[in-house]
């Protein structure tokens, strides 16, 4: 009932959105309203794990930038809606709607704003451009995503701030409201609190800090990150890690990875980037896992990515499957 | 003496290159808003033309929301502006982008010509765009310059054929 209610709210604002707009109109509220999305689809040739065929997601964007200091951003995700698998032939059941994102903006200058809702946890550059449009893998590190809460129902003030010939980026946040439904896979956390600072110039660079109660194991945790990308001639090479520590400081988790995109352009092959990444990660609950991952990604347009990659290492996550990758994204 | 005659001429002939055009064929770009715009109540400086165009800074001071305007990703000009004040080529900014796109903030509108861009910021509340100095017309003011790579406030010396 609850996505027929979702699903139907946003087919009404979308036929809102779709009217049309002659020259003579008067300002209107749905003026400043943007719609877009992204989706991917992929195949898994797994080493723990039947094959998989999946239209993996389809996320809605909608925003609105009025013409006052109020903005509002929304991302519906339906997750998983069609897929194959060597066991079970087609299947949807899994399939869901997912509110990932849904914040107001309050502008008071460039140096400071105010965010109110739903936003991904500002602590991993991986975690805040997570979309398979914009990464060049189409697994995701497990340091950037079982480590600390992805997404954050709270409070957040951010700005930006030139300095020299870049800027200097920071957010605030902290939780207000808990989770009030969590995925079958998903790690419940509370009490979350936080911040990021960055700089954005030829490279960025980032540091956070973040504090947490873990829920399944009732351990409060405190967790410190490190991020950059930086571009050496045409490769580009990014980085993040991440160590948790627990009230005794002892430790509570940890994860990096490393990765280069090399373009192949002296190849012959234009748009095609070769992709190697690096990764740690460990839990006091699960132990240690590394993965290695090798691949060729081609960026067919700007908007869309094609992806295959083999990924091998120890430990059995379901989240980060060893074996063969490929996929294709696309925003529109 | 004739020596001192060359050495004249080729003084003459540099001096009168740089004010016609700087280094490398580049043009003297003036950075404008509206005519009727007061430039004081912008404060726009060197160091937040580059948050305007990297989508960072949304609003002038008094609430307005900044409507920057682009030329097309292979305009002379567009180039020779984004390597001065963004510090990269547009065509390596596609990342950025995508990644402003999945959080809401969309690039600045583009347009292909000059005049395209001084319609823009004449006629739309809170614009700001940029084209060569020898472009400026009465509707629209300049508040920053860039010659040689280099941003300014102060109007540099520039001629127009």
């Amino acid at each position: 009932m609850k996505k027929l209610i979702i699903l139907c709210s946003s087919l009404a604002s979308l036929l809102t959105l779709c009217k049309p707009v002659l020259a003579d109109d008067e300002p209107h509220w749905s003026d400043g309203v943007g719609i877009g999305g992204y989706s991917s689809a992929g195949l898994i040739v797994g080493r723990d794990q039947p094959a998989k065929a999946a239209l993996n997601e389809v996320s809605l964007l909608l925003t609105w930038n009025g013409n006052s200091r109020w903005s509002f951003f929304g991302e519906l995700e339906f997750e998983d809606p069609v897929s194959w698998n060597d066991n079970q032939r087609f299947r949807s059941y899994h399939s869901g709607l997912d509110l990932e994102r849904l914040y107001l903006d309050y502008n008071f200058s460039e140096k400071v704003n105010l965010r109110v809702g739903r936003f991904l946890t500002p602590n991993s550059r991986w975690n805040l451009l997570h979309a398979p449009p914009l990464v060049w893998t189409s697994t995701r590190p497990l340091a950037t995503s079982q480590l600390f809460p992805t997404g954050t129902n709270g409070a957040m003030v951010f700005g930006a701030i030139p300095y020299r010939d870049g800027a200097f980026e920071y957010q605030v946040f902290a939780e207000l409201l808990e989770d009030q439904e969590i995925d079958g896979d998903e790690l419940e956390y509370i009490h979350v609190n936080g911040a990021r600072f960055s700089f954005k110039n030829r490279s960025d660079i980032g540091i956070s800090f973040l504090s947490f109660n873990e829920k399944a194991i009732g351990r409060d945790y405190r967790m410190i990150g490190l991020d950059f990308v930086t571009h050496v001639k045409e490769t580009e090479i990014s980085g993040e890690a991440f160590q948790r520590f627990d009230t005794q400081n002892q430790d509570g988790g940890s994860g990096a990875y490393l990765q280069t995109a090399v373009p192949l352009n002296r190849l012959g092959l234009n748009n095609w980037y070769w992709i190697t990444r690096l990764e740690s990660f460990q839990r006091p609950d699960t132990g240690a896992a590394e993965r290695w991952l090798v691949g060729a990604t081609w960026r067919i347009k700007p908007s869309q990515l094609l992806k295959l990659e083999f990924t091998g290492g120890s430990g059995n996550h379901p989240e980060s499957p060893r074996g063969f990758l490929t996929s294709f994204a696309l925003l529109f | 003496m004739h020596q001192l005659f060359i050495r004249f001429i080729i003084a003459s002939t540099m001096l009168l290159a740089d004010f016609t055009q700087a280094k490398d064929g580049q043009s003297t770009i003036a950075v404008v808003v509206a005519e009727q715009q007061n430039i004081a109540s912008l404060n726009l400086s060197t160091k937040n033309l580059n948050l305007i165009y990297w989508r960072k800074q949304l609003f002038w001071p008094k609430g307005i929301r900044i409507q920057p305007v682009n030329l097309g990703s292979e305009h002379p000009l567009r180039i020779q502006f984004s390597q001065t004040v963004l510090g990269s080529l547009p065509k390596k900014q596609v990342d950025y982008w995508n990644g402003q796109y999945f959080n809401g903030v969309l690039p600045p509108h583009s347009v292909d010509s000059e005049e395209a861009v001084l319609r823009y910021v004449s006629q739309t509340k809170g614009a700001i765009g940029y084209i060569d100095a020898c472009a400026l017309d009465a509707r629209v003011q300049a508040v920053l310059w860039i010659k040689n790579g280099q941003l300014s406030r102060q109007a540099p010396i520039f001629s127009c054929p």
